[in-house]
């Protein structure tokens, strides 16, 4: 408690931001439906493509559909998405990481063959790949976005174990006789947790631009359920209806935005020469 | 020296086996037929047809065996097999469209490396001034912005709204036929070596912007470790040392600390150069530039194995071949490493 | 010191190198015209922008949508479609035809005037060639329209017999597609051309072509551009544009800035939507052509996939409960709503009457309650990542889901990749999709072959994909069919064909929404006009540059 405090207390006004636009994103997911005006899904045809008004704030769509609540909507997906998909490959992350860093030897060299493998591809490339292929829906693209994400977290976990393990506690308790496993979750895990915690926060915001990246090639959420990617590639087809994909893009750069400058905040925090440095 | 760079060739050679199974496999999990994808419906209508089409393409065999037929015609031929969808071969089509997208991510990196590296040095003399507020943010928005949408914005208000640039393609039709031309494919450099100023303007024209929008989220990650760098070194031991020699503070910028702040700037370049040819699917698309984005877009979307596997496996070689050259010149700039 | 030096040698050669290429700029390299030698009139370029679906020039083995503009263009065949008609066939190299009385023995009289590119004459035997060559490659997709041919022969230099497996009233349809392309058999059998299989002359057809047509190929990089030049040996009357190029551009906003600032003097990837920023812009017309493009719903009679959904009764509640007008609004200016299989522009064509037979939802609500379903159900609607002439069907599957919840039928949308639903399609596995159908040949026998009950097997025409069987009730429909298949007389065809669509729209297991316009532009400064016809999209070998 005592650290988020000090944490708050910094005089990052971009973290602060970073902190209010995130939680502001938080709410606006859960209590969609009391503040959209209108249905995200029901659209009249008589309001086909009207610019932003006093009535429709970000305008309406091809099907007449009230854009705003639409990106009030589209919130709920997009960041349960990214949280999942971040969520995942952190837990696959460290559990292949840390067994690898652990172990050492041949399962360490098998593990980072593999990794490797995966990391040869440009993320997005690959993740393309596994959605076609799969079939497009919420569950195969998150799917496929941790299939690329998990090895940056084993190979983050490993090099600190790594590097964790010749240190002088850890030693000191295995000559006191702990156990393997004690020794990952009691002392090795705690100690590596805050770069890892940085690492999640700033993948949040590449996640949320991958997401949306598939949802925008036709390859994420289904319809009528409104996504902002989704909604941003409604409005390539006739970018004179400006308002179709501007605010949905808008969205998602303030989740990703905000999710750079929690990461940046925390890593200058947990990092005191950085604090130093970024004042 | 040798021993490493032997080890690491061995390695890569590994690694792009793998890759070619785990594409290999991906790709084939589907169920479903390229022969629907590719024939016409009355086409289908026809088993005679579709049979002599299966047939033709090895789509009635077990996949280790299309697998392994795959791998001999790679090594053996040379040959990449064709593509489904456009019955050419892939590796014409790789060859047609890699020369495009190597140009755009050349001077996407141009962009992101002069504009990021100048950005970081400003953002670190000025620490904390308006400059660097100003600067963090736009590279702060590089590595937050979607950049299908980032395109979408640039060209409707610099191509539609003030019409300054041409807004899709990579050179005016009328000026210029690739085919009948010959040259290399990369279009800056033949119109130079042809002396034709008026195409190297338009092809140019074209290139730019593309070009800003692929390279600005690069941009955004080197201005950001170059300052964090930067700002590191000037605070270390020697760098004081140097000032208190009575050294200029320009000269202790530009000879001392920022030599060796821009070390770790090549490793992000490199990290930079990857995301690179991921976000070519989108920019690729919106601005109809004829790349190797768009080809593995509509090699994934209609399930052309062949085509998948192959660009896929180019992109592999792609990005390996950048990180082994990064590492090697790592270790050139930073006598620190050693090769183990 | 070094280093320095080594910079000025650099600089040195590099300003050699351009000094070297400066001495030669009076043949500028790279540059698409010849400069029309400096002398008389300025080369005539006109630049076509637009999304091509081109896989190959090759007459004999192309199908995509784009490809008859191409050979159109570069070949000539006995028949072609008349300039801006829906399928009408007028002579081209052929002036005359017979046919027996058992309507399978055709006789064409040849002209005795065209020659090829080549400066070869165009005879019997290059007809009958091409003819083999493709009839010969039984994987071909062009293959199609032209395995009715059992044999041809030439009897003489100028006359050609073709005799059919079966008699056929739409043969002299499928007579103007490019599967019956003439080409020089003499160059293309150097360059592989076989008419008794083994044909390996597509790789050099990609590249070049060998037709008698006003252009002749001159390059093509796929989905780059495709560069055309007038043929000089012509032997009609020559066209007086010098080159004419299609460039691919994916994006509509690019093509539309493109004709603006005049980079472009056609653009093809517009709708009525799009089409509105260029309202105004001096120089441009915009304009529309009739397609046979139908964008309709499948609703499966297999009621394994869907107890509900395969109800007749429930199939016409869905038939009623349509908003027909509002899809008019989605399609556009030019949209028209076909009573069902047969488009407007073919033979009888019928129009869905909107004030008497459009949406009646209380008619909807009376018949799902007849087949005790008025509380309503759930089902699948899937949808391919696919649009009709720009108007993509993930928002046509909003808007029937909007629809039809009117009536309490909750529609789930599943998105998938188009070849996916081809998949599914002929396994007949959904009871409920979107599906467009644009057809083989511009005749009314295909739409028959293709929609009435029964047709097909094994998922190969919409009859068998919705599990349509062909039982005594609906054996009536199949008389009339057939009558129209071999019905000469175009009056008493047409007569035929409005009775058919009367007894179809009675019970079918399709919701036909709209037949799609083709919406494109032009610069009305550079060309006189543009016409259009479905089988050859923008008729190349009428534009006139001004």
């Amino acid at each position: 408690m005592k650290g988020i405090k000090d944490l708050l207390r910094q005089k990052n006004f971009m973290f602060k931001l970073g902190v209010v636009l995130f939680f502001a994103w938080i709410l606006v997911a859960i209590f969609a439906p009391i503040i959209a005006p209108h249905s995200p899904t029901e659209g009249d045809l008589a309001f086909q493509y009207l610019p932003p008004s006093a009535d429709y704030w970000f305008g309406t769509d091809e099907l007449g559909r009230d854009v705003f609540s639409r990106v009030l909507y589209a919130s709920r997906v997009s960041l349960t998405a990214s949280l999942v998909t971040v969520l995942i490959s952190f837990g696959v992350g460290i559990f292949f990481g840390g067994l690898a860093g652990y172990i050492g030897g041949v399962v360490d060299d098998v593990m980072m063959r593999f990794s490797e493998m995966i990391q040869s591809f440009p993320p997005l490339i690959l993740a393309m790949v596994i959605a076609a292929a799969l079939g497009p829906n919420i569950s195969n693209s998150i799917l496929a976005m941790a299939v690329i994400w998990w090895p940056n977290y084993a190979r983050l976990t490993r090099s600190i174990v790594i590097s964790l393990k010749s240190n002088d506690y850890v030693t000191a308790s295995r000559v006191l006789g702990a156990t393997h496993t004690r020794i990952l979750t009691r002392e090795i895990l705690p100690n590596s947790i805050g770069s890892l915690i940085v690492m999640c926060t700033l993948d949040l915001g590449n996640a949320i631009l991958m997401f949306s990246g598939l949802s925008f090639l036709g390859l994420g959420v289904q319809p009528p359920t409104p996504e902002w990617g989704a909604m941003v590639s409604d409005g390539v087809r006739d970018t004179a209806k400006w308002w179709v994909s501007t605010f949905p893009g808008l969205a998602i750069f303030s989740v990703a935005i905000a999710a750079n400058f929690i990461g940046d905040g925390l890593r200058d925090y947990l990092d005191p020469k950085m604090r130093r440095t970024n004042g | 020296m040798i021993r490493y760079l032997l080890r690491r060739l061995g390695l890569m050679i590994v690694l792009l086996f793998g890759v070619s199974i785990l594409v290999f496999l991906i790709s084939h999990l589907v169920p479903s037929s390229p022969e629907a994808a590719n024939l016409s419906q009355s086409a289908l209508n026809d088993p005679e047809i579709v049979a002599a089409y299966k047939a033709k393409w090895g789509l009635d065999k077990p996949v280790w065996e299309q697998y392994l037929i795959y791998m001999k015609n790679i090594l053996v031929n040379h040959d990449l097999g064709t593509s489904i969808r456009t019955g050419r071969p892939v590796l014409e089509e790789l060859a047609q469209y890699f020369p495009a997208t190597l140009e755009l991510s050349i001077f996407a990196m141009l962009i992101a490396i002069v504009f990021g590296v100048a950005f970081g040095v400003l953002s670190a003399i000025f620490q904390n001034k308006p400059i660097d507020q100003i600067l963090r943010t736009i590279s702060v928005s590089g590595v937050s912005l979607p950049n299908f949408w980032f395109a979408l914005l640039v060209m409707n208000l610099l191509c539609n709204i003030f019409p300054i640039f041409p807004s899709g393609g990579r050179y005016n039709a009328r000026l210029y036929d690739p085919a009948s031309a010959g040259g290399t494919g990369l279009y800056v450099l033949d119109a130079i070596s042809w002396g034709n100023w008026p195409l190297l303007g338009d092809v140019l024209a074209h290139l730019v912007l593309p070009a800003l929008v692929l390279g600005f989220f690069t941009m955004g990650l080197i201005t950001r470790q170059t300052r964090s760098n930067l700002l590191e070194a000037m605070s270390s031991d020697y760098i004081r040392t140097a000032r208190s020699k009575g050294m200029k503070e320009s000269r202790v910028v530009w000879r001392h600390a920022l030599g060796n702040a821009l070390v770790p700037v090549i490793t992000v370049s490199g990290m930079g150069f990857c995301n690179l040819l991921g976000g070519m699917v989108f920019v690729e698309r919106i601005f109809s530039w004829p790349g190797i984005g768009q080809y593995a877009y509509l090699a994934a979307t209609n399930l052309d194995f062949p085509a998948i596997c192959g660009v896929s496996l180019l992109i592999a070689v792609v990005y390996v071949v950048v990180n082994l050259f990064i590492d090697i010149l790592y270790g050139i700039i930073d006598p620190r490493i050693r090769y183990q | 010191m070094k280093k320095r030096l080594s910079l000025l040698l650099a600089g040195a050669m590099l300003a050699g190198l351009l000094a070297g290429c400066g001495g030669n700029t009076g043949n500028v390299q790279g540059n698409v015209q010849g400069n029309a030698g400096g002398s008389g009139e300025e080369a005539k370029t006109i630049v076509i922008a637009g999304q091509s679906d081109l896989v190959t020039l090759d007459p004999g083995n192309m199908y995509e949508p784009y490809g008859n503009m191409v050979s159109y263009a570069a070949y000539d065949m006995l028949y072609r479609v008349k300039s801006g008609t829906m399928g009408t066939p007028e002579p081209s190299v052929a002036t005359s035809y017979e046919v027996d009385d058992t309507g399978t023995i055709y006789t064409f009289h040849l002209r005795d005037d065209v020659v090829f590119a080549s400066g070869n004459p165009l005879t019997a035997n290059d007809v009958v060639w091409s003819v083999n060559r493709v009839l010969n490659m039984p994987e071909s997709n062009a293959y199609t329209n032209i395995k009715i041919v059992d044999h041809v022969e030439a009897p003489d230099e100028y006359t050609v017999v073709f005799t059919l497996t079966q008699p056929d009233a739409s043969f002299l349809v499928k007579l103007t597609s490019n599967a019956y392309c003439i080409l020089d058999s003499e160059v293309v059998k150097e360059h592989g051309g076989s008419d008794s299989g083994g044909d390996t002359a597509k790789e050099w057809l990609d590249t070049t072509s060998a037709g008698s047509g006003p252009y002749i190929i001159e390059s093509w990089t796929p989905k780059e551009q495709l560069v055309l030049k007038k043929n000089p040996n012509y032997w009609g009357e020559a066209s007086n544009i010098d080159t004419i190029i299609f460039q691919e551009m994916t994006s509509v906003d690019a093509q539309i800035t493109a004709l603006k600032n005049g980079d472009a003097d056609i653009i093809l990837g517009l709708n009525s939507e799009t089409a509105k920023q260029l309202d105004g812009v001096e120089n441009v017309t915009v304009t529309t052509g009739e397609t046979a493009m139908m964008t309709f719903l499948v609703m499966s009679r297999d009621a394994s996939l869907s107890p509900e959904m395969s109800n007749p009764l429930v199939q016409e509640a869905v038939r009623k409960a349509l908003d027909y007008e509002g899809y008019l609004t989605l399609g556009g200016t030019g949209c028209m709503v076909p009573l069902n299989f047969v488009q407007d522009g073919f033979s009888g064509g019928l129009q869905r009457d909107l004030t008497t037979d459009g949406q009646d939802l209380e008619e909807a609500r009376a018949l799902m309650a007849e087949a005790g379903y008025a509380d309503g159900f759930e089902v699948t609607l899937t949808c391919a990542n696919n649009n009709s002439e720009g108007l993509e069907w993930t928002t046509i599957a909003q808007k029937v889901a909007q629809d039809l919840a009117e009536i309490n039928i909750t529609v789930n949308i599943e998105t998938l990749e188009t070849t996916l639903v081809y998949e599914q399609m002929r396994n007949a596995t959904m009871p409920f999709y979107i599906m467009f159908w644009s057809p083989d040949y511009y005749d009314i026998n295909n739409q028959i072959d293709a929609f009435l009950p029964g047709t097909g097997t094994n998922g190969t025409a919409y009859g068998n994909r919705a599990k349509w069987e062909r039982t005594a009730e609906n054996e009536a429909l199949w008389t009339l069919g057939d009558q129209v298949k071999t019905e000469t007389d175009e009056t008493q065809r047409a007569a035929l064909s409005e009775e058919l669509q009367q007894l179809y729209a009675e019970d079918n297991p399709f919701a036909f929404l709209l037949q799609h316009p083709k919406t494109f532009a032009f610069r009305s400064d550079r060309l006189e006009d543009v016409t259009y016809n479905d089988l050859c999209k923008i008729e190349l070998c009428e534009l006139v540059a001004k």
